[in-house]
């Protein structure tokens, strides 16, 4: 029996080892990947939340804790995901600018939300009370229309229409 | 009459629902990730090496570079400003990137994690985190790191 178990994992090693090779044969094959979320380390997740839930229509898909010191939330609105991760004892990141501005600290600076209507989203933030960082403008070289608003860790969100065409 | 009408009720309807649930604002989808970078070649390099190719490559306000990279439905906007700094604290190696709050990654979905590792590997990358089970989360993830230390996360469900 034990020696069954070994063969039979012997040959599961040789197909993997198979599978491997034909990877590097065709490095790039299988590499079509699909966003699963944008990650935010934050101060304040219950605060975040609020801000994501009750002004941009996001809902809270799973909480989880990893011991004491991580707490994950993940909130979704229609195929975007966003990661809120408190970490404890993380500290705050450079305060960014009004965009274009805040490009000029380098790394992450903004995640893209897709509207089908961007006047519709503008008018649903502004009942919601929501401030534009940015009202909306065309992009013409990007093939679309864009504004921006801020969360209230000073994320900057930018919220795009595509263009006709 | 009856023509009339029935636009008139109609139009009271979607007036109705609109007033009524002040968040029937529209479903939303992923447009993309925004990087400001010191270098727009040698990050496009590094995504290619990841599948990403180019789809669009112009300027943009006041001449800013821009660059979209795609694979599959992820798209990476790419920036270069004269001027840019790094942030004043860097991120640390993952997992300990998210300990400066803020913007700390993307996460990238693959339906096969050895698979990828193993493709990326025959590309020269070496993950900064090892495959790694989050139970929690319901997850395996890896880590790798643009060539400006950017945490590029690949996960796939369990």
């Amino acid at each position: 029996m034990m020696v069954k178990r070994w063969r039979i994992t012997l040959a599961c090693a040789g197909l993997a080892l198979g599978a491997a090779s034909a990877q590097a044969q065709h490095p790039t094959s299988g590499l079509a990947f699909s966003p699963f979320y944008v990650a935010i380390s934050v101060q304040d997740i219950e605060a975040m939340s609020a801000f994501y839930v009750d002004k941009l229509g996001f809902k809270v898909e799973k909480d989880a804790a990893l011991g004491q010191a991580l707490h994950f939330r993940w909130l979704t609105n229609g195929a975007e995901r966003v990661e809120l991760i408190q970490m404890a004892g993380s500290q705050a990141g450079p305060a960014r600018g009004k965009p274009p501005g805040h490009l000029t600290i380098r790394g992450f600076t903004h995640l893209g939300i897709e509207t089908p209507n961007i006047e519709a989203t503008k008018a649903a933030l502004l009942a919601e009370g929501v401030t534009l960082t940015t009202d909306i403008s065309t992009l013409a070289p990007l093939g679309m229309k864009a504004m921006f608003v801020t969360d209230p860790e000073g994320n900057a969100i930018e919220i795009i229409q595509r263009l006709p065409g | 009459m009856k023509t009339f009408l029935f636009p008139l009720l109609a139009g009271a309807a979607l007036a109705g629902s609109a007033a009524g649930h002040a968040k029937a604002a529209p479903e939303l989808g992923h447009w993309m990730v925004a990087l400001s970078v010191a270098n727009l070649d040698t990050e496009t390099e590094f995504y290619k090496k990841l599948g990403f190719k180019v789809a669009l490559d112009t300027k943009f306000g006041p001449g800013i570079p821009v660059r979209w990279l795609t694979s599959g439905n992820e798209r990476i906007e790419l920036l270069q400003i004269a001027n840019s700094k790094p942030p004043a604290t860097p991120r640390a190696k993952p997992p300990g990137h998210a300990a400066v709050q803020g913007y700390s990654q993307m996460t990238l979905s693959t339906r096969d994690i050895a698979a990828t590792k193993a493709a990326l590997a025959a590309q020269g990358l070496t993950p900064a985190l090892d495959i790694t089970e989050v139970k929690p989360l319901g997850i395996k993830v890896m880590y790798y790191q643009d060539p400006e230390g950017n945490a590029v996360e690949i996960a796939q469900k369990l």
